[in-house]
């Protein structure tokens, strides 16, 4: 069992602190989600565990051993950015060779017809699709996703959780998103970030708590 | 070695290309000046990659997580665009040079 530990991870931009002394740890087999208001640091803790953004202090292990390089470089960790990242005239079939993609990805049937398909062609739905199985299906042991369900259409989000399921099976997942219930159906264990820390989360009334979502507009919410 | 290629001809498509406008007009003033023109050359050079490569971080820079998630740091990537640049460059400006 592979796990990832990352600690005193601090962040301030501006003055403002961001991040304060983050510990999160994930081994895999577990699928972890994070919540928190917009600007609240989702991703910037998700890159800097990463390697791609580098916080004040930080502590990134795998497996006990320190990462003396960036995560990125070893290609340890994956990352699925907020916003598409993939080249658009690539093809599936040239990012299943370049990323070395687990041939199940090729039984995916939402992405049938689409492997010779320039990603540039492509609507939203599916090239962000070909992008979150990119990053899943890749050989890394933890994969970061951060907003894997924005702007994407509910049966889309429920094959995504599938298969998000599925790939736990083999490696450690951090996700993060704004469809809260989503997430909360999705993961293990839950954290709210805010204020620069993470608030473990158990129930829906954590979140009333932390004032993460308003009671009443909820209550309305369920009653519709 | 065959991914290290297509990952460096991918670095290739994203960035040296827009550069090729600033090698080809250092190239015509080669053709045009000859030897005179090696400063010149030079400092357009120097400022045509800094151009590419502030145009990418402005407009692209999302990209640069595909090259991350392959392994491919942002000090590597830029590295090897400005060795890929140089060779091409060093190479058109020969050839120029000997047609001059």
């Amino acid at each position: 069992m592979n796990v990832l530990e990352s600690d005193s991870i601090n962040l301030t931009f501006r003055g403002r602190t961001i991040l304060s002394d983050i510990y999160l740890r994930c081994s895999s087999g577990e699928v972890i989600g994070l919540i928190g208001r917009n600007g609240s640091g989702k991703s910037c803790l998700m890159q800097i565990i990463f390697g791609s953004l580098k916080g004040e202090n930080q502590s990134v292990r795998v497996n006990g051993r320190l990462h003396n390089q960036p995560a990125c470089k070893s290609m340890v960790i994956n990352y699925l950015p907020q916003n598409p990242f993939l080249l658009d005239y690539l093809t599936l079939n040239e990012l299943i060779k370049i990323f070395d993609l687990d041939p199940e990805v090729l039984a995916v049937e939402e992405l049938n017809g689409l492997h010779k398909e320039k990603l540039g062609q492509l609507s939203y739905g599916q090239k962000r699709l070909i992008e979150i199985m990119t990053i899943l299906y890749a050989p890394a042991q933890f994969s970061l996703l951060d907003e894997p369900f924005s702007y994407l259409a509910p049966k889309l989000v429920q094959t995504i959780v599938l298969h998000i399921q599925k790939q736990s099976r083999r490696k450690g997942i951090i996700l993060s998103d704004h469809q809260y219930k989503t997430v909360m159906k999705t993961c293990d264990r839950f954290y709210l970030l805010t204020n620069g820390a993470l608030r473990s989360i158990k129930t829906l009334s954590d979140l009333e708590n932390y004032r993460y979502i308003n009671p009443k507009s909820e209550a309305t919410e369920d009653r519709e | 070695m065959q991914k290290r290629l297509i990952i460096t001809r991918y670095i290739f498509r994203e960035l040296i290309l827009t550069n090729q406008l600033f090698t080809v007009l250092s190239a015509a003033l080669i053709y045009s000046y000859n030897e005179k023109s090696f400063v010149y050359v030079f400092w357009l050079k120097v400022v045509g990659f800094l151009f590419s490569t502030w145009m990418y971080l402005q407009y692209r820079k999302n990209r640069l997580f595909f090259f991350h998630n392959l392994g491919v740091s942002k000090t590597m990537f830029f590295t090897l665009a400005l060795l890929i640049d140089t060779i091409i460059s060093i190479i058109l400006f020969l050839t120029v040079l000997l047609l001059s």
